[in-house]
């Protein structure tokens, strides 16, 4: 009951339905009518609503981000590549490590880059396009990481609860770039893992996805000792990819061509010893 | 593209703009910060764009979408309760969007803010079920039933859930005013801003 001296022994759920207008005409009226009459009724009524203008002209000002209108705007548009990253714990970037990129970032205003990201369209099915894609709007919109994991076992565990393929052999060290941890991506329609390593001044995404239904790219320069492979150029990054069994592996970075050639070959050359 | 799938697309888009304010407060107190909370909303988003042909009729698309934002939710909480274990954050929310008007006067924007802070701090201190009918309910003016349906629980669990969190509201927020339930904003007399609930 709302107060010991309310003479109906009211429910204080009652007064909440009237408040938050879950009552009809008729019964709001007879309760109003009795809150009218009753001191403990009235001080209850008043208390809630209250409570509810402080938590709605309090919080209800707050309004989606520019960048976040920015992103939804790209889905939307039908961008594969502004599409979910799901199971994600939420982890800043700046505290993973990543303090030169996160910088780098800051640096660019998010105005000027953004309408770059939405103008340039991608053909469905256009691998290395997404790819490089989702890793620049990664770099510059200041994604976060789902988890951070340094561990190959860790890693593989993480994704074995999430993917219903298994990824191949991992290392903890990648010609020089150490892993980090990774992201679960929805990108060319599937469910897919994309790993991340940190170099000293730069970084990688591994894309690891299985390959059904996927049209591998047949344009760019094909990489010698990989199954499969073609190598594409987008802006400065460069896109290994390659088959690995019922596998598909993309490999984006910033560094060299030849480099990031050279880290396919290597990672490749780890999963199959 | 079919006609229909065509009017499900513009259907969607009115409705993502319309709800997108909404989403992401939502989100934010969810969540309890900026950052996951944009990118839960962003997820919400891709993933019911991509499973707009699967959206069925049961609900409306408002409401449909709610329920895809809640589940992202309490599934990235869930990770980063584990992950917590692992890392030793302490997690601790931080929502400081809490930003005064153009017109405010300093001691106006400060009580406002601190307002804001205590509110925030008395949510984010309620268990995330109760958090989430606050929000839809009282912040979002989801009726009882529509929040049913948004988090997928009977009519009867909102109103419980609801008269919990306002008890602990209330307790927490006058617990954090100052005597008589006044506002204790740094620099500024109390006794001007009566703050009461």
């Amino acid at each position: 009951m709302s107060s010991p001296s309310c003479p109906l022994d009211l429910s204080p759920l009652d007064l909440e339905r009237l408040v938050d207008g879950e009552l009809g005409a008729a019964e709001a009226a007879e309760l109003r009518a009795h809150v009218a009459a009753c001191e403990t009724c009235t001080a209850e009524l008043e208390a809630l609503q209250e409570l509810n203008a402080t938590l709605r002209t309090r919080l209800r000002q707050e309004t989606a981000p520019p960048r976040l209108r920015a992103r939804v705007g790209q889905i939307l548009e039908g961008d594969a590549t502004a599409a979910p990253n799901p199971a994600g714990a939420g982890l800043s970037r700046r505290g993973l490590g990543f303090a030169a990129l996160g910088a780098l970032a800051a640096s660019v205003a998010t105005a000027a880059v953004l309408p770059k990201l939405m103008v340039s369209r991608l053909e469905p099915g256009d691998i290395a396009g997404t790819l490089v894609r989702d890793f620049e709007t990664f770099l510059f919109a200041e994604r976060v990481l789902d988890f951070v994991e340094a561990d190959p076992v860790g890693v593989a565990a993480w994704y074995r609860a999430r993917l219903d393929f298994d990824l191949p052999r991992l290392p903890a060290d990648l010609s020089g770039y150490r892993l980090r941890g990774g992201r679960l991506c929805w990108l060319l329609d599937r469910r897919l893992a994309s790993l991340s390593f940190e170099g000293g001044e730069d970084s990688l995404a591994l894309y690891i996805m299985p390959s059904d239904g996927l049209a591998l790219p047949e344009s760019g320069r094909a990489a010698g000792g990989l199954r499969d492979a073609s190598v594409h150029h987008r802006d400065r990054f460069t896109n290994v990819i390659w088959r690995e069994g019922d596998l598909v592996l993309g490999l984006v970075g910033e560094a060299a061509p030849e480099r990031v050639e050279e880290i396919a070959r290597a990672f490749s050359r780890n999963a199959v010893d | 593209m079919t006609v229909f799938e065509k009017e499900l697309r513009q259907e969607f888009e009115t409705v993502v703009t319309e709800q997108l304010d909404a989403l992401y407060r939502t989100a934010l107190r969810l969540q309890g910060n900026p950052a996951d909370a944009e990118d839960a909303v962003q997820e919400c988003c891709a993933r019911a764009f991509h499973g707009l042909k699967s959206f069925k009729r049961d609900a409306s698309m408002k409401i449909w979408l709610f329920r895809i934002l809640k589940n992202i939710c309490i599934d990235k909480l869930r990770w980063r309760s584990r992950l917590r274990i692992v890392s030793g954050d302490s997690g601790e929310a931080s929502i400081d969007s809490h930003v005064a008007a153009p017109e405010d006067t300093p001691e106006e924007a400060c009580v406002k803010s601190a307002i804001g802070r205590m509110v925030d701090k008395a949510i984010l201190s309620l268990p995330v079920e109760q958090r989430a009918v606050v929000v839809l309910v009282l912040i979002e003016e989801f009726s009882y039933a529509e929040a049913a349906e948004a988090l997928q629980v009977p009519v009867g669990t909102v109103r419980s859930r609801l008269n919990r969190a306002r008890a602990q509201l209330r307790k927490a927020i006058s617990s954090d005013s100052g005597p008589d339930g006044l506002a204790e904003a740094p620099g500024t007399s109390p006794t001007n801003h009566r703050f009461v609930v």
